[in-house]
């Protein structure tokens, strides 16, 4: 489902080789590949480099040398166009900020990526889809509150049901529940066990959380931008 | 993303920023509002003002006048027929209407109907083409009297008041534009030069001579050309079995004896010895078609033609006389005694026009119709009305059907003719047209040419003082008037001063609209402040949109469409407060300039040009704004954004 080979980020003022004066570069020479239906927690300290390669997985940053492979499509060579369209299609993110519209309801919120496709039938059936993944994360009463008015692990999961509402193949989560208490925390660790359990969704997580990593299939470690370990 | 959803998004977008966008926006309603005000102002300037005067593709020419030392010196050139022809094979030339005027001094009278008593002064006036003029008198015609079609129901005539029509069960008012034509008249003579050219002095009367014959639908009879006519028979009337049935009117004797004579010897030269005059038809309206008012149908079966009734007042000085019935005279049966069937008046609507103040005899005729240039109204009201203590005229309907009398060969200035020479002619308003003379009046032009000829003989008749050319394009009118200076033509002074004025109104509307692009570039800077200011705001929004699959250009065309749609509103915001504006200044100038007769009571003119302009403008100034935040929205690089806490 996903391969990295060699991947190398500098971010601005980063050397790529780590020499000299510079900050070493955010990430070296990673390589990783995820299988279908798999759970990987990418873990390590902050600052190690896991938000960088979640970005980049997810084609969001495009600066980078190596090469990425997402859903058997090279990232680095495709258009915009089609990039955005994978991240509308095969993936869904989970940010560890949330990042819900104030302005706009939960319901509103979730049908977000419907907006984005690229036929009208995107929409036609949004609000049942939306429905569908409140249903899934357990919030459809909330569906017509503002975000201002939930709190965080209900954010978190309306922000996970937005990912969810094109069913994606991948969901790429950065420390999803890095902003919830521990309660609330297990709640959408199970909708995400659940999600991988069930529909087989590929699941990458970045977290520094114990009890995510002990929940995944599969974890990496980042140290200083590399590859420290990996269990199978 | 499709353009539906586009739109959806930008919908919701516009909705949330009410108050940055208020704000934006009022440069652009300024800035369209200017541009649509202003670009109104002047098409309708154009259309309304100038293009009434002289209409795009028309210029009016006269012959080149060489200044030598301040002295107007002609060169010699004379307007005429050649000329006319000349100028009607230019290319693109459609049509060359002549005018000239009066040649001779004439006094007139009257106008106690509207202004209390009757008014006296000098006369001048000069004949027009009625061909040039008639749509535009129509149009004008309806926008004093109202639609030609008055949308009353109606059984007959008698139910659409003076003057009006009943046709299929709808009233027609009464119409004075199509009075704008030359009612005819007899001109006496004693020989050829006395009258206008293409006439000869015929028994004593200008009339057009038969030569090697006369054109068709018209009859030769005693050497002179005359319309031919029939008149309609009453139904049930066509008998008397000897298929020469008369027209048998209420009052006119018939003599069937003499009516029986054949046609053929309508015009056997034996003069007017002959019985064929009985039936006369004496309805000067409609029904007297084609012969004109003061005449009658005379004659027998196909050979019956035109005639004009001659008539006697019972003292010369009648001809002065206030009293419509007086003037009417009696009328003369034609020294072949065909009384019968002959009116004992001039009809009804003319009036018995005598050769000379000396004369009593003369022939039925009908006023001559008039058109009044709104402009002298303007002057009278303004000037004389206040300085005399006379009453104001207070709008055109007023004076439409005044009637008033010309004495020609009169002067305040200069002296008189001869007594003999001197003619009194009546005249009727029928219309107003800034091509009107300014200080005088104009008829048609036959008859002026006819009163040129009268009074000053056929030269003076035959020579015009100007001519109006209209071209198939405007593009063709530089090249007429080009070509025209050859034939020693150059543009009128009014003509001039039109296409002056028209190049004038075109600079100014050129500075206003530089104006209003100007403010619009303003409202174009403070829409990219805007924007900038909203497109920061907005990043997090942005980034997200990107993380769930918005592309670049769908950024892009967001921004981009929201300032569209915030340029349409300011755009029609701005039209319709450009339209607010006119309306009031069209309050504003009737309460400033008073009723000035002929003036649009609409200075603007807010065609769909002027209005896609207004949007057009607001709407491409916004996109200009928006162009670069909305690059600078596209570039929100969404990893950066979203993995800030
Ligand atoms: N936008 C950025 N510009 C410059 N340096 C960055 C940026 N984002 C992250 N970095 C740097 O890259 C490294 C990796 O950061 P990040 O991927 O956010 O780590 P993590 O998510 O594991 O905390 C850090 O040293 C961080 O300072
Ligand atoms: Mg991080």
């Amino acid at each position: 489902m996903i391969r990295v080979e060699h991947l190398v980020k500098a971010y601005p003022g980063q050397a790529v080789d780590g020499g000299g004066a510079r900050l070493p570069a955010a990430l070296r020479d990673v390589s990783l590949s995820v299988g279908r239906g798999e759970f990987l927690a990418v873990v390590g300290r902050s600052g190690s480099g896991k938000t960088t390669l979640l970005n980049i997985l997810g084609g969001l940053d495009r600066g980078w040398t190596g090469k990425v492979e997402v859903g058997g499509q090279d990232l680095a060579s495709l258009r915009d166009r089609d990039l955005s369209l994978l991240r509308n299609r095969t993936m869904g993110f989970v940010f560890q900020a949330f990042h819900l519209l104030p302005h706009l309801t939960v319901q509103e919120n979730v049908t977000l990526p419907a907006w984005f496709g690229p036929t009208d039938r995107d929409r036609a059936d949004a609000d049942l889809r939306a429905r569908e993944a409140l249903q899934r994360v357990g919030l459809l009463h909330r569906a017509p509150d503002r975000p201002t008015h939930l709190s965080a692990g209900e954010r978190q999961r309306v922000a996970v049901a937005r990912a969810l509402l094109n069913r994606p193949r991948i969901l790429l989560c950065d420390e999803p529940t890095g902003n919830l208490d521990g309660a609330t925390g297990s709640a959408v660790l199970d909708i995400f066990l659940e999600l991988n359990r069930r529909d087989g969704t590929t699941l990458v997580i970045a977290t520094h959380e114990p009890r995510v990593s002990e929940a995944a299939g599969r974890v990496i470690v980042l140290r200083d931008g590399r590859i420290a370990e990996g269990t199978e | 993303m499709t353009p539906r959803a586009q739109a959806g998004l930008i919908a919701r977008f516009l909705g949330r920023s009410r108050g940055h966008f208020a704000f934006a926006a009022v440069g652009l309603v300024v800035g369209s509002a200017t541009l649509a005000f202003f670009l109104a102002l002047s098409l309708g300037i154009r259309e309304r003002v100038l293009n009434r005067l002289y209409p795009v593709n028309q210029a009016e020419l006269q012959v080149e006048q060489v200044r030598l030392f301040g002295l107007g010196m002609e060169v010699p050139t004379r307007l005429d027929e050649a000329s006319m022809a000349a100028l009607e094979s230019l290319p693109g030339v459609t049509g060359a209407y002549p005018k000239q005027r009066s040649r001779f001094q004439a006094v007139l009278w009257g106008g106690h109907e509207v202004i209390g008593r009757d008014a006296r002064v000098e006369a001048f006036f000069d004949g027009l083409d009625p061909a040039l003029i008639r749509d535009e008198l129509r149009a004008t015609e309806a926008e004093v009297l109202g639609p030609e079609r008055t949308g009353t129901a109606c059984a007959s005539d008698a139910d659409c008041g003076a003057g009006g029509r009943c046709d299929a069960g709808a009233c027609l008012r009464r119409t004075l534009w199509d009075t704008f034509r030359d009612p005819g008249g007899r001109l006496a003579c004693r020989a050829d030069p006395g009258c206008p050219a293409g006439q000869a002095c015929l028994n004593g009367h200008c009339g057009v001579p038969c030569g090697e014959g006369c054109a068709a639908g018209s009859a030769c009879v005693q050497g002179e050309c005359l319309r031919t006519c029939a008149t309609r028979e009453p139904p049930g009337h066509a008998d008397g079995g000897d298929g020469m049935a008369q027209p048998s009117l209420a009052g006119v004797e018939v003599d069937p004896g003499r009516s029986r004579e054949p046609p053929g010897h309508a015009d056997g030269g034996d003069g007017m010895a002959q019985p064929s005059l009985a039936g006369v038809e004496v309805d000067p309206g409609r029904s007297n078609d084609p012969c004109d008012p003061g005449e009658a149908c005379l004659g027998t079966g196909a050979a019956r033609v035109c005639r004009r009734l001659s008539c006697r007042l019972d003292d010369p000085r009648q001809a002065a006389s206030d009293d419509p019935e007086v003037i009417r005279g009696r009328v003369v049966p034609p020294g072949d005694g065909a009384a019968a069937g002959l009116p004992g008046r001039c009809p009804e609507g003319t009036y018995c026009a005598t050769d000379g103040l000396l004369a009593a005899n003369g022939a039925c005729e009908a006023p001559l119709p008039v058109l009044v240039s709104p402009f002298l109204l303007e002057v009278y009201n303004r000037v004389a009305a206040t300085a005399l203590d006379l009453r104001r005229i207070s709008g055109l309907e007023v004076l439409l059907g005044v009637p008033f009398a010309m004495k020609y060969g009169e002067s305040y200035f200069v002296e008189d003719d001869p007594v003999a020479q001197r003619a009194i002619r009546r005249c009727r308003i029928a219309g107003f047209s800034p091509k009107a003379m300014d200080f005088g009046f104009t008829i048609p032009l036959d008859s002026a040419r006819r009163a040129n000829a009268m009074l000053r003989g056929r030269d003076a008749a035959s020579e015009y003082t100007s001519v109006v050319v209209t071209t198939a394009r405007n593009e063709d009118l530089p090249r007429m008037i080009d070509d025209a200076r050859v034939l020693g033509l150059v543009p009128a002074p009014r003509s001039e001063e039109a296409r002056k004025a028209a190049n004038m109104l075109l600079i100014l509307t050129l500075v206003f609209a530089l104006v209003s692009l100007v403010i619009l570039g303003i409202s174009a800077i403070n829409i990219t402040h805007t924007f900038l200011m909203l497109v920061t705001e907005r990043r997090v929004e942005i980034a997200v949109y990107r993380a769930v699959g918005a592309r670049y250009l769908d950024i892009r065309l967001l921004i981009l469409g929201e300032a569209a749609a915030l340029g349409a509103l300011g755009g029609v915001a701005g039209v319709a407060v450009a339209w607010a504006c006119g309306r009031a200044v069209n309050v504003l100038a009737a309460s400033v300039l008073g009723r000035v007769p002929g003036a649009p009571s609409d200075l603007f003119l807010f065609s769909p040009a002027v209005v896609a302009a207004g949007l057009f403008c607001a709407v491409l100034f916004a996109l200009v704004g928006a162009w670069v935040p909305a690059r600078r929205a596209a570039r929100t690089d969404p990893a950066t954004v979203l993995s800030q806490g």
